[in-house]
C-alpha cells in the first residue's frame, strides 16, 4: 500500500466509523463551547458579604457603601456580631465577614496608634481560593480608597495610597478568568481527543487484523492523524478563540509552525499505545483517566518550576504540555520564535522520538502479522 | 449462576462481587484501574503540590532611579518569600521578553525619582495569561512595593507625624477560614484527588459492566442470572470500595503529609466521599445501561466526570455563568460533593452539610436505580 492509498483510507476510515468520528470530530466541536462555558462570566460575582458594623461610622458607611457597588461582592445584611456573622458563613448564606470597629476611624485618622483590635476584619472562607482572593481584593481597594479620601480630608498633603503603585495585566488584559483557562486546558482537550482517536484507530486495525503493512503505508495512516490533528488545531485556534473572543493571533506564523509538530507528536503516541494494546476499549480505558493529571501537570496552575524537577521532566513527555507553553506564547503572548525556542525544541524532539517509535512499531508488527 | 439457584439478596449480591472479582483478576488491565492508576494518578498529583505553597516567583525589575528607595525596594521583594529577583534590568523590553519566555512572573518599574512629590507611580506588569502565578506574585510584590513607598511618601510629604507607621493598611486583619495560610497547594488538593478519583472509577465501573453485554443488550445477562440488579450491586461494589478508599486514602494523606487541617469533621468529609463513589458508579451504571455501547459510555463518562471541576464552581464561582452552565452544573454529582467537602473543612452547620448529602445520594438512587431496573427489564425484552 503506498503512502497517499493509507493516508486516503484512513481518512475514510474516521469519516465512516461512529466512534472515530465522535473522538476526533465531534468531542472538539463539542469541547470548544462545553468547557469554556462556566468560566464566561470571567471573574467572580456577587460574593455575598455580611457586614458587622460596630461605629457605624461615616468611614464605615463610606466602606459598606462601595462594597454594595462593586461587581464582585454583594452585601447580604448587617450582623449584631461576629458570632451571628459566622453562622451566616457556616449556613452558607455568605462567603465572607466584614468587621468594622467601634474606633475604625483611626485607621485613616491616627494608624501608628491605633489600640489592638480595633480597624476592619476580614473573614473569609479560602478553602474557595478564587473566591477568597476576589473577595479580599475588592475590599483591600475599598478599604484604600476610603481611607486615603478620609486621610486627606484631615491633611491633604498626604499622599494617595492608590496612587502609589499602578498594577497592569498582561496579554490577558482585563485578567478574565476564561481567558486564562480556556487557552491553556484547550492544548489538553486537543490533545486528548486525537490521542483517543489515534489509540482506537491503530488497536481496532489491529485486533481486526486489518493493519496497512509496511512503513509507506504506517507513514501515510500518521500523516492522516495528523492533518486531524491540524484542521482541529485551526477551528480551536482559529474560530473558537474568535467567537469567544479570547485573546489570540499574537504571531500567527509561530502558530502555524507549531501545530504539525504537536498534531504529529499526539497523534503518533496515539497509534503506538493504541497498537501496543491491541483493543480499542482497552486503550480508552487506559488513556481516559489520564485526562484530569495531564491539565494540572502541564503547568497551567501549579507552575513548572514549582514541582519536583523529575515531575516537571515527566510532565514534558506529554505533549499538551509543551503545546501549552508553546501555543499561548505564541498566540496570546505574541512571542517569537526565539522567545518559545524552548518548548518549540521539545515539541520538535517529541514528535520525532513518538513519530519513530509509533513507525517501528506499526510497520514491524505490520510484518510479522 | 442459573436462574433456581439460591436468591437471597444478600447471596445475589455475594454472587456478583466474587464475579467481579473473578474477572478482576482475568483482567489485568481493569485491576490496573482499581490499583495501579489510581495510586500513579494520585501520587503524581501529591507530588506536584508537595511543596504546598508557590514561592520565589520570579520577577524582574526594571530600575529607572537607582537612589536609596529604590534600592530598597529591590531589596524587599527580594526578602519576600513569594518572590526572587531574576533580573534587573535598565529597559522594559528586555524585561518583557523574560515574560514571554517565561522566565518572568512579573515586571516592576522604578521610575525616576520614586517617592519624591508629584513623582509617577511605581508600575508592576504581570502575566495574567498563566493567571494563577502570574496574580500570586503580582500581589506579593504589590504588598511589597506599596509597603515601602508608603513608609517613604509621608517623610517626602513633610507629614511625618502621621505616618502609616505599619504599612499601607494598618488595623486590617484577614482571617482565612479553611486555609489559613492561603496554600495553592491545599485548595488544589481539595480538587484534584476527587476529581481524579471521580472520572477514574467511573471508567472502571463503565469497563465492570460493558462485558455483560452481548449484542448490544443486557438480555442474555438478565435471563441467565438470579436477581440481575443484585448481581449487578455486587459486581459494582469492588469499584465503590475503590474509589472510596483511594478517595479517602487522599484525603488523610493530604492532611497529614501536608499539615492541613479540617476545622469540620475529617469522617464527614469520608462519608462525603463514599456518597461520591456511589454517584459516580451510579451514574456509570445509567451511562453504559442507556448507550449500551462502551466507547460512547465511556465519550459521556468524560463529558459528565472529566470536565466537572470546571463546572462544580470551585474555582470561579458558578453564579455569573450562563443559566444553561449553572442548571449542568447543579447536575452534577461533582459540584455536591465539592460544596459537601468544603463546608465540612470549615465545619458548617449541619443543614447545608445535609442538602449537599442529600443530593449526592440521589444519583444512586435515581441513575443507579433506573440503571439496575433497565438492566433488570431487559430479561422480557
Amino acid at each position: 500500500m503506498t503512502l497517499r492509498e493509507a493516508f486516503e483510507r484512513t481518512l475514510i476510515e474516521i469519516a465512516t466509523t461512529r466512534e472515530l468520528v465522535s473522538l476526533a470530530i465531534a468531542s472538539v466541536l463539542f469541547y470548544a463551547f462545553y468547557y469554556p462555558a462556566p468560566y464566561a462570566q470571567q471573574a467572580a460575582e456577587g460574593m455575598n458579604l455580611v457586614v458587622v458594623d460596630q461605629g457605624h461610622s461615616p468611614l464605615g458607611r463610606s466602606i459598606t457603601r462601595a462594597l454594595e457597588a462593586s461587581r464582585s461582592v454583594h452585601v447580604v445584611g448587617e450582623a449584631v456580631d461576629l458570632a451571628a456573622a459566622e453562622d451566616a458563613v457556616l449556613d452558607r448564606r455568605a462567603d465572607g465577614i466584614l468587621f468594622l470597629s467601634r474606633d475604625l476611624d483611626a485607621i485613616a485618622t491616627h494608624p501608628a496608634a491605633i489600640r489592638p483590635g480595633a480597624g476592619a476584619m476580614l473573614v473569609v472562607n479560602a478553602a474557595y481560593a478564587v473566591r477568597a482572593e476576589a473577595i479580599a481584593l475588592t475590599l483591600a481597594d475599598t478599604l484604600v480608597d476610603a481611607i486615603a479620601q478620609r486621610g486627606k480630608a484631615i491633611d491633604r498633603r498626604l499622599p494617595d495610597p492608590a496612587g502609589l503603585v499602578r498594577v497592569q495585566p498582561l496579554f490577558n488584559t482585563t485578567a478574565g478568568y476564561r481567558d486564562y483557562i480556556f487557552p491553556a486546558v484547550s492544548n489538553i482537550i486537543l490533545q486528548q481527543t486525537l490521542l483517543f482517536a489515534s489509540a482506537r484507530l491503530a488497536a481496532e486495525r489491529r485486533r481486526r487484523r486489518a493493519a496497512f503493512g509496511g512503513l509507506r503505508a504506517s507513514l501515510g495512516t500518521w500523516a492522516a492523524m495528523t492533518l486531524i490533528g491540524i484542521l482541529a488545531q485551526s477551528f480551536f485556534f482559529g474560530f473558537a478563540y474568535w467567537i469567544q473572543d479570547v485573546p489570540r493571533a499574537g504571531n500567527i506564523a509561530g502558530v502555524v509552525m507549531a501545530m504539525p509538530l504537536f498534531a504529529g507528536a499526539v497523534s503518533a503516541l496515539g497509534l503506538a499505545i493504541g497498537h501496543a494494546l491491541g483493543d480499542g476499549d482497552a486503550a480508552l480505558k487506559l488513556l481516559i483517566p489520564t485526562s484530569v493529571p495531564l491539565v494540572f501537570l502541564a503547568g497551567f496552575a501549579w507552575p513548572l518550576d514549582q514541582m519536583p524537577p523529575w515531575l516537571a521532566t515527566l510532565a514534558w513527555a506529554s505533549p499538551a504540555t509543551p503545546a501549552m507553553h508553546l501555543f499561548v506564547r505564541f498566540n496570546q503572548m505574541g512571542a517569537s520564535v526565539a522567545e518559545a525556542a524552548g518548548p518549540l525544541a521539545v515539541m520538535a524532539l517529541l514528535a520525532a522520538a513518538y513519530g519513530m517509535i509509533a513507525m517501528t512499531m506499526l510497520a514491524r508488527k505490520a510484518a510479522v502479522a | 449462576m442459573t436462574r433456581g439457584a439460591a436468591s437471597a439478596p444478600a447471596a445475589a449480591i455475594a454472587r456478583g462481587w466474587r464475579a467481579e472479582c473473578t474477572r478482576l483478576r482475568r483482567s489485568r488491565l481493569d485491576l490496573i484501574l482499581l490499583t495501579l492508576m489510581p495510586a500513579v494518578l494520585l501520587g503524581l498529583m501529591g507530588a506536584m503540590i508537595a511543596r504546598g505553597s508557590v514561592r520565589d516567583g520570579p520577577v524582574v525589575i526594571v530600575d529607572h532611579d537607582g537612589g536609596a528607595l529604590a534600592r530598597a525596594i529591590r531589596r524587599t521583594v527580594d526578602a519576600s518569600p513569594m518572590l526572587s529577583v531574576a533580573a534587573v534590568t535598565p529597559d522594559v523590553a528586555t524585561a518583557m521578553t523574560m515574560v514571554r519566555s517565561e522566565r518572568a512572573l512579573a515586571i516592576l518599574v522604578i521610575p525616576r525619582g520614586i517617592g519624591l512629590a508629584g513623582s509617577p507611580p511605581a508600575e508592576i506588569l504581570y502575566e495574567a495569561q498563566f493567571l494563577a502565578a502570574g496574580s500570586t506574585a503580582q500581589a506579593a510584590l504589590r504588598a511589597a512595593v506599596t509597603l515601602r513607598v508608603a513608609e517613604a511618601a509621608p517623610r517626602s510629604a513633610g507629614v511625618d507625624g502621621i505616618s502609616p507607621g505599619r504599612g499601607p493598611l494598618p488595623g486590617v486583619r484577614l482571617t482565612l477560614l479553611g486555609n489559613p495560610t492561603a496554600s495553592l497547594g491545599w485548595y488544589l488538593g481539595l480538587l484534584l484527588g476527587p476529581a481524579v478519583i471521580h472520572l477514574l472509577f467511573a471508567v472502571s465501573a463503565i469497563g465492570a459492566v460493558a462485558p455483560l453485554l452481548a449484542g448490544k443488550t443486557f438480555a442474555g445477562y438478565a435471563r441467565v442470572t438470579v436477581r440481575p440488579s443484585l448481581d449487578l450491586v455486587g459486581r459494582l461494589a469492588p469499584h465503590v470500595l475503590a474509589c472510596w478508599s483511594w478517595g479517602t486514602a487522599w484525603i488523610v494523606a493530604l492532611t497529614l503529609l501536608g499539615d492541613y487541617r479540617f476545622v469540620g469533621s475529617i469522617w464527614a468529609v469520608a462519608g462525603g466521599l463514599l456518597l461520591l463513589a456511589l454517584a459516580t458508579v451510579g451514574v456509570a451504571l445509567l451511562l453504559i445501561v442507556t448507550t449500551r455501547e462502551m466507547a460512547t459510555a465511556l465519550s459521556a463518562a468524560v463529558i459528565i466526570t472529566g470536565s466537572a471541576l470546571a463546572y462544580s464552581g470551585a474555582s470561579l464561582p458558578i453564579n455569573g455563568a450562563p443559566r444553561l452552565a449553572q442548571v449542568w452544573s447543579a447536575a452534577l454529582p461533582l459540584t455536591h460533593y465539592i460544596r459537601f467537602e468544603m463546608d465540612a473543612l470549615i465545619g458548617a452547620h449541619p443543614l447545608p452539610l445535609s442538602v449537599e448529602a442529600g443530593a449526592l445520594l440521589l444519583y444512586p438512587l435515581i441513575a443507579g436505580g433506573l440503571g439496575l431496573w433497565l438492566v433488570a427489564r431487559s430479561a422480557r425484552a
